[in-house]
């Protein structure tokens, strides 16, 4: 066997100076990492002055189209048959949070997989790639970096619609949404990864990203209530994260009413399809870098 | 040009100056770029999956708040109240109209990104057939996402459609394109200039779909949005297409909609091509082609 | 009298970058002069060179004469075409080769790139199926014609590059960085073709590999900071810094060293041993006048025997490291 070690005369005059690599150990997971690629990414965010415009009033002009539709088809007022399909009597207050909640996804599906894609056209992705951290972490750090932008954007969307539309919410039930909305994030975190993987396969993002996040949208109850949808749809809703915390987090912010049994069977859902998602979302990442990797594909385009 | 020998090769490059060889050149850009999109294997999927994934969400929408196929309040809009067929066709046109905003648009950069623009630069193809050829590509792209999204929609959703409105219709489309022509030149100026350019063009194009009445009669709109409505082609193109669709020949409106867009066309295609002049000079004396 | 074909007069490039921003509102401004004042006249049939280090301005007056950057000053005309008034005209006279494998489409195969580019050249689609089948046959490329470009090698790639400079037969060809990453036998094949098959055509070519230029340039310009330093052929560039030339000789035996220094026209000699054998420098000012009194007194030397000898003449980088104080590789 070829013995290895640093311990030659010559090599410790190599490595003098150096003690990174006589003490180098592989980690599971790198913290530090995550977090200076999500302070990277954040600085670059901010060096473009123009993100304003995606922070704050482009979510807004997706959004209106919707109500617009709804209005010129069904009138100003809710109309009762929308009532009675969903339980709620506003059409406006009920739909800002389904958008409220959906952007994290969007974040998700954009964000993490689109940053990847951007390290290869910048040719960083490679030097990325090199360093001795564990993937998951640069993963991680592109994950923290757009949850961070998505709190924000979401945020300005709620404080615009609520002075455009007027719509009111229920604010004593923050604790209870904030940790939903946390065990959603862990979960779309995953779905982030699994992204991640097929656009390092797939190479080109606008056809998979574009084909995730319609059919995603189109099965979540963003503009109308589970009930409009098909039941073996409805079922594949409720696989994604953000159905469950649509759900709940109208009940809590609409209503104001908590009801301990929903929301905990909610909250344990979501923490099972987290550990789904983690689960298929690290696997398809470890064996897409693989695949990439045997072909030699990982900074070609 | 100095005397000096040249090969017949390159003699009969020179004399093949003119609209034919510029004609050429677009026709070769669209057709590379049908063969770089299906190189990608989802892209064939997509192509087909999408002008109906686009307008399921609609169409759910539309049935949760309005409970049936039938609108009375759009009828006392618009005077129809099939607001299936309405929003069908509008976001059929949709469709044709993101295609060639961001398809062509973005040309540019994505030759950027991949390196060819320079080289693209070099060839003596007047600068403007690189956009009209993107062009070409993008309307033949968004021309059979159409075709099969009105197809769709009649066969499964059961929309109905004027067959006597579908040449009138293409005509419609064809004046569009003139008008939306000085749009993509705008666009292309954008991207030309500004760093992040894609939240530029995202927010004019996000806009513009705002203001135009795809999925709603314009009379849902603010009053400020509506002067704006006025004046964007995106609106008389959308109205003229969905009016022969709908109602064929017969309908007077529908020529309000031709009129305004033929004064549009002018005005739009001007206005680009003269900002695609300045910008794509201003660029160069930057000295910022491969970096822009 | 040849004819001119390319000229330029006094062009000047200055690149303004934004150094600082106070928001979106640029507070400091940076002013870059890639090119100053540069005047070059290239006759018809000539290969001249651009040789300098990276930064020096080459690729700028490459892309200037190419009609992608647009210059701030002076003036240049392409067989009588002006750069900035006939860009089209200017762009059809020439064909350019940038050492950039990412200039054509990885997407598509050797042949469908080509063909794509010969009708961007107005060819109609069987001529430029011609003439692409035609170029790959000469690039050798024919067997990989129909993989895709991203399958292919970095050299294969970069030959289908230059067949793409080559495809409307220009009578002017701009090179920039040609042979750059290439492996040494694709680098030897491409500098083959440029010397023997394209010797009726107008060449401007910019490297930093002085044997590159030296092999290939009727004439060289050396060019630093945006300046042309020195211009000439290769043999006259050299006689610039021809102070005196070095005599390496490796011998068998010791020869007197004192004798060798008293030598008319002998600058200084000095003496290595090594391995039994000695290596011997003498500097003088006329190297080969010296070489054959040296060799002669060499020979009747008793116990001495001459191995290997030759005389060094200066480098195009000696000659850079003279007019510039830096070295091209620097």
């Amino acid at each position: 066997m070829t013995d290895t070690s640093i311990d030659s005369k010559e090599d410790q005059v190599f490595l003098n100076g150096s003690s990174y690599l006589t003490e180098f150990k592989p980690v599971f997971f790198d913290w530090t990492a995550a977090i200076i690629i999500a302070k990277k990414n954040l600085r670059l965010a901010i060096r473009y002055p123009a993100n304003v415009l995606i922070w704050g009033i482009l979510p807004v002009v997706w959004f209106a189209p919707f109500i617009l539709m709804a209005t010129a088809i069904a009138g100003p007022e809710t109309s009762v048959y929308f009532t009675e399909l969903s339980g709620f009597d506003n059409y406006i207050t009920f739909s800002i949070i389904g958008w409220f909640v959906i952007m994290f996804l969007d974040n998700s599906i954009w964000g993490i997989g689109n940053n990847f894609r951007w390290e290869q056209f910048s040719g960083t992705l490679e030097p990325l790639f090199m360093a001795p951290v564990p993937r998951v972490s640069l993963l991680l750090g592109a994950a923290f970096s757009d949850s961070i932008q998505a709190v924000f954007q979401t945020s300005m969307l709620l404080g615009i619609s609520t002075v455009i539309f007027g719509s009111r919410y229920v604010l004593t039930q923050i604790l209870p949404i904030a940790i939903i909305m946390l065990v959603m994030i862990i979960a779309l975190y995953g779905f982030g990864f699994m992204v991640a993987g097929l656009i390092i396969v797939f190479k080109d993002p606008s056809v998979l990203t574009e084909l995730v996040s319609e059919v995603t949208w189109m099965i979540s109850p963003v503009q109308y209530p589970l009930a409009a949808l098909p039941s073996p749809v409805r079922f594949a809703a409720y696989l994604i994260p953000t159905t469950l915390a649509i759900v709940t987090i109208r009940e809590l912010a609409i209503t104001g009413i908590m009801n301990v049994v929903s929301f905990l069977t909610a909250l344990c859902g979501l923490g099972l399809i987290a550990i789904l998602f983690w689960t298929i979302g690290l696997g398809s990442f470890r064996y897409a870098v693989r695949w990439s990797r045997e072909r030699g594909h990982m900074g070609g385009f | 040009m100095t005397e000096i020998k040249r090969s017949a090769i390159f003699e009969r490059m020179w004399k093949r100056e003119g609209f034919r060889a510029e004609l050429r050149a677009a026709n070769a850009l669209a057709i590379k770029q049908w063969k770089v999109e299906f190189s990608y294997p989802l892209s064939v999927l997509w192509f087909i999956v999408m002008p109906i994934l686009w307008f399921i969400p609609l169409l759910i929408t539309g049935t949760a708040v309005s409970g049936g196929a039938e609108s009375t309040y759009l009828q006392g809009l618009v005077g129809t109240g099939d607001w299936l067929s309405y929003v069908a066709i509008g976001s059929a046109y949709a469709g044709l109209s993101i295609s060639m905003m961001w398809g062509t648009g973005f040309a540019l950069r994505r030759e950027q990104n991949v390196g060819t623009l320079e080289t693209l630069m070099t060839t003596p193809m007047g600068k403007g057939t690189l956009v009209w050829g993107s062009t070409l590509h993008n309307l033949q792209h968004g021309g059979l996402g159409v075709i099969l999204q009105l197809c769709g929609s009649v066969l499964i959703f059961g929309v109905q459609l004027n067959i006597w409105g579908i040449l009138p219709a293409l005509g419609v489309v064809a004046l569009s394109i003139i008008a939306m022509q000085g749009l993509v030149f705008t666009i292309v100026c954008v991207i030309l200039l500004a760093k992040q350019a894609w939240m530029v063009v995202e927010l004019l194009s996000s806009v513009l779909f705002l203001v135009a009445p795809m999925s709603y009669p314009i009379a849902v709109l603010p009053p400020a949005l509506q002067y704006i409505s006025v004046a964007s082609p995106l609106t008389w193109s959308v109205e003229g297409f969905r009016g022969f669709l709908m109602e064929g020949i017969g309908s007077s409106l529908v020529l309000n909609a031709v009129g305004a867009l033929i004064v549009l066309d002018v005005v739009f295609l001007v206005l680009g091509v003269l900002m695609f002049r300045y910008t794509e000079r201003y660029v160069r004396m930057k000295g910022a082609l491969s970096q822009f | 009298m040849k004819q001119t074909t390319i000229e330029i007069q006094d062009l000047s490039k200055t690149f303004i970058s934004i150094r600082r921003r106070a928001i979106v509102v640029p507070v400091e401004r940076k002013k870059v002069e890639a090119l100053k004042s540069v005047s070059l006249d290239i006759p018809h049939g000539q290969v001249y060179g651009l040789l300098g280090p990276n930064g020096a301005g080459k690729t700028t007056l490459i892309k200037c004469l190419a009609t992608l950057v647009i210059p701030t000053s002076g003036k240049a005309t392409v067989m009588g075409y002006d750069i900035i008034k006939d860009p089209t005209y200017v762009r059809a006279c020439m064909g350019v080769c940038q050492g950039n494998e990412r200039s054509i489409y990885w997407k598509l195969t050797a042949r469908e790139n080509l063909i794509f580019f010969g009708k961007l050249y107005r060819m109609p689609h069987n001529e430029a199926k011609e003439r692409a089948d035609e170029l790959l046959g000469r690039m050798d490329l024919m067997e990989k014609a129909d993989e895709k470009t991203e399958n292919l090698s970095h050299g294969m790639r970069m030959k289908i590059v230059f067949a793409r400079s080559l495809l409307h037969d220009p009578p002017i060809l701009l090179f920039d960085e040609p042979t750059q990453g290439l492996d040494p036998t694709f680098a030897s094949d491409l500098r083959t073709y440029i010397r023997h098959e394209l010797r009726d055509k107008t060449i401007l070519l910019t490297t930093h590999y002085m044997h590159e230029a030296d092999m290939l340039c009727d004439k060289i310009a050396l060019i630093n900071e945006g300046e042309i330093k020195s211009f000439g052929t290769p043999r006259d560039l050299k006689e610039e810094v021809r102070d005196y030339d070095s005599l390496h000789i490796t011998l068998v035996g010791k020869p007197n060293l004192d004798a060798v220094k008293g030598m008319e026209m002998v600058m200084s000699a000095s003496m290595t041993e090594r391995n039994g054998h000695t290596d011997l420098v003498v500097t003088a000012k006329d190297g080969y006048k010296l070489a054959r009194r040296l060799l002669n007194m060499l020979h009747d030397a008793a116990g001495v025997k001459v191995e290997h000898f030759q005389v060094k003449e200066p480098t195009l980088d000696d000659v850079f490291l003279k007019m510039t104080g830096r070295r091209i590789d620097d």
